[in-house]
């Protein structure tokens, strides 16, 4: 048990391969027939926020983001997914901000407020806690969950907020929020006085709006008649992930895939 | 009980082979990697310091873009893992692994470029992050550009120190082998691990385990089994004891191999990955801290009727401090990673409390008591000033606990103020406090690193008295090399 062939064997390779097993490898196999959604599935659903953005900012959205029109907005929606989550990990957003909102206890399926008080503080309406279905996109690659709360969870924010208090928010906190302690970013505007949002900055608006959006329906816009393609596929997934509206538990432990009551 | 002494194996840094002498222990790489790994340090931690100003809502340079803070606080994570801990462990195996193997390390002229090599490597990682090309991974925030180069540095790395293990011909290993070992294989499979495969193929819940098992990882399967390893070797070294018992020896690292991999996925509780997953990781997570704190026993135990020594011994004062923060830490963490305790800390300031606890109190500390041991002996000079040691010493002891059981107390704060469901503003007014505190241990941490540091600087550059150590000397030259073989 203490020759050099032994512990390179047994300790270096054996020991990590157990593991990686049991807590990879078991896990991804839960999902393995869950169809990650593209960028592009997942920019048809513009949210109205983002032309509103056009509309409001008019020469600003048309220098970041040219000819944007009917056809072309999804893709220019994607493209401004894109640079925003960039900035949202350049910035490291993730260090004070996450993106989960913890399941229900198995044993307390009946508290409203969930752990920690994070579904009451921050389930919409239309969504619970977040559920693996959810993260199952490009937008996903490497996830976002983040392990420190300085500032709200961020994961239902589409539509709490308006743009423009998106842009005042970025470009000092200290004016949306006295109290806050996040720092200011300069650098998503042009000009001196946060008036003129760059691409960085309409794309972090963009960004913040879409997270949580697709448990949001909205009202019909002009594009309301794009293709209809619904966020995850249901029938995608192996059937213990599809949840089961019995009327009650609405939110109920199928979600995972796994058996908890065995608990 | 079976002991096990470090001193039948330890070879001197020359020995004399077939009547030729040859330098066993690269001396000059080992001095460079720790000099670099100081260097990082005090960048490092004037990062953190900064960092925290955040908290205070003082902004010194608000709207500069390369000194966004959040890119500091990657600056400062990524400083200390991989510019202090990797070189200083770098440095250290130069020392430790010959010494006890008998053979030298693959490559002498490797030796430069790795040193070349890797601090070239925290220099471009640090570039990256400052121009906002950073990754989304907790400790690997190393652009995704960089991860190449990185496996690169440590595939070298690996080679350089597996080569000598290796080869040795003796019957079995030194303790501290058996970790190196171990370290050098998980390694680099964590990092690959950890950065290529969330990255690119494994998207959301199934790669935030994977992310899990990163985080937890590099300190479970590399900054652990190397500390562990050189604390085997240097405190029996300096307290001139073997280790107390060979058997608790095994149960520590056969147990730390066995349980500690599995923890990953207790940096996610109550998350949406499945809970089979949380469920093993926080069982594995109790058994480990258990499996942990029998090798602190084992080095109380061989301490034992040696009190008296960290009276004299900076170095074993560090190891012990650091070995009492050890303990306290895996209490801790026993406690905090019950689904129970989560509910209430997770997402605070109590979790930052930790890992400071941990990086910082346990494995710098060891790592500055090696310093002190080794800096002389590699620079052939007495220490500039002991004085500035023992204020270096008292002023990281201060600024851990203040940090520590401030971050602690305002993290269960935070907790509570969360789950009445206070408007969030409240959670900040609470801390802020808490906050201060922290950042006044800052300032305590950081002239603590310039006293380090300065030290360091002037024993390698002022001529002063030479460094005369009687009962180690026929540690570092082969005495038939003196008789004149
Ligand atoms: C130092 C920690 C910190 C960093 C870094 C940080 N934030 Fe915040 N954030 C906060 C705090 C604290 C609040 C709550 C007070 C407020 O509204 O400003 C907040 C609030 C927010 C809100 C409003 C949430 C709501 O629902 O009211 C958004 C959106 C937001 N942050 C986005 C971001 C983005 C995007 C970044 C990165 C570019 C970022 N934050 C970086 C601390 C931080």
């Amino acid at each position: 048990m203490e020759r050099f062939n032994f512990v390179f064997v047994v300790a270096g390779l054996g020991c990590f391969a157990l593991a990686f097993v049991i807590q990879a490898v078991l896990p991804m196999a839960q999902y393995s027939g869950v169809e990650v959604v593209t960028m592009e599935q997942l920019s048809q659903d513009v949210p109205y926020q983002f032309e509103q953005l056009a509309e409001d900012y008019p020469t600003e959205f048309a220098a970041a983001f040219p000819d944007a029109d009917f056809p072309t907005m999804p893709e220019k929606f994607a493209e401004a997914l894109k640079t925003g989550k960039g900035s949202y990990v350049a910035e490291a957003c993730w260090h004070c901000h996450t993106q989960q909102i913890r399941r229900r206890d198995p044993n307390k399926p009946n508290e409203v407020s969930g752990v920690g008080g994070d579904i009451q503080r921050w389930a919409s309406d239309t969504a619970s806690e977040s559920i693996p279905a959810e993260y199952f996109n490009e937008m996903n690659y490497p996830h976002l969950f983040g392990t420190r709360r300085v500032g709200p969870d961020l994961f239902r924010e589409s539509g709490r907020h308006s743009n423009d208090w998106h842009l005042a928010h970025f470009w000092n906190p200290r004016e949306t929020s006295p109290y806050s302690v996040m720092p200011s970013y300069r650098w998503f505007f042009d000009d001196d006085q946060g008036l003129i949002p760059n691409k960085r900055g309409l794309s972090i608006v963009a960004y913040m709006q879409w997270l949580g959006s697709w448990h949001t329906q909205f009202a019909p816009t002009k594009y309301d008649n794009l293709p209809d393609v619904t966020f995850f596929d249901e029938t995608d997934y192996p059937e213990v992930l599809i949840e089961v509206d019995d009327g009650g538990d609405e939110y109920g432990d199928d979600a995972y895939g796994d058996a908890e009551e065995d608990y | 009980m079976a002991q096990i002494s470090v001193q039948d194996w330890i070879r001197p840094v020359v020995v004399t082979t077939r009547g030729q002498q040859r330098l066993l222990v690269d001396t000059t790489a080992a001095k460079w990697h720790l000099f670099a790994g100081v260097t990082w340090i005090v960048l490092g931690i004037i990062a953190g310091l900064i960092y925290s100003l955040v908290f205070l809502r003082l902004y010194p340079h608000e709207g500069t873009e390369w000194l966004s803070f959040g890119r500091i606080r990657m600056m400062h994570t990524n400083l200390i893992a991989y510019g202090w801990l990797v070189n200083c462990f770098i440095g250290m195996m130069y020392w430790v692994v010959p010494r006890l193997t008998g053979e030298p390390v693959f490559n002498h002229a490797l030796a430069k470029l790795i040193l070349v090599v890797w601090n070239a490597i925290v220099a471009i990682v640090l570039v990256g992050i400052a121009m906002g090309h950073a990754q989304a991974i907790e400790w690997g925030e190393t652009p995704f550009f960089t991860d190449h180069l990185i496996v690169l540095g440590v595939a070298l790395v690996v080679v350089q120190f597996t080569w000598s293990i290796a080869r040795s011909r003796e019957k079995a290993m030194y303790v501290t082998l058996w970790y190196f070992t171990a370290g050098l294989v998980w390694t680099p499979l964590v990092y690959v691990m950890g950065n290529y495969l969330p990255e690119k193929l494994v998207p959301g819940t199934s790669g935030a385990a994977l992310v899990g098992l990163f985080i937890h990882d590099l300190v479970g399967l590399f900054v652990t089994p190397m500390g562990w390893g050189l604390m085997y070797f240097f405190v029996p070294v300096i307290a001139k004891k073997p280790i107390y018992s060979h058997a608790i020896s095994l149960v520590g690292f056969w147990g730390l191999a066995f349980f500690y991999p599995l923890n990953g996925v207790h940096h996610f509780l109550w998350s949406s990955i499945p809970m089979f997953a949380q469920y093993g990781a926080v069982i594995s997570t109790i058994a480990v801290e258990i499996v942990v704190t029998t090798v602190v026993i084992n080095f109380v135990m061989t301490m034992r009727g040696e009190w008296h020594q960290l009276r004299e011994s900076l170095a074993l004062r560090w190891f012990m401090v650091g070995m009492v923060n050890y303990f306290i830490t895996c209490l801790q963490c026993a406690f905090q990673t019950t689904l129970t305790m989560q509910k209430l800390i997770h997402f605070t300031d109590w979790v930052v409390g930790h890992a400071h606890l941990v990086m910082f109190g346990v494995f710098s500390f060891w790592i500055v008591g090696v310093i002190e041991h080794l800096w002389p002996r590699l620079t052939g000079r007495a220490w500039w000033s002991r004085r500035l040691n023992v204020w270096h010493f008292w002023l990281w002891v201060v600024g851990v606990y203040l940090m520590f059981f401030d971050l602690m107390i305002v993290g269960v704060i935070q907790g509570i103020s969360w789950d009445k469901l206070d408007p969030w503003a409240d959670s900040i007014f609470y801390s802020e406090l808490g906050w201060f505190l922290r950042t006044i241990s800052g300032v305590f941490i950081t002239l603590g690193v310039f006293c380090l540091f300065i030290n360091m600087l002037m024993t390698m550059i002022k001529p002063t008295s030479q460094y005369e150590d009687d009962d180690y000397v026929d540690q570092l030259v082969d005495k038939t090399a003196a008789s004149g073989a």
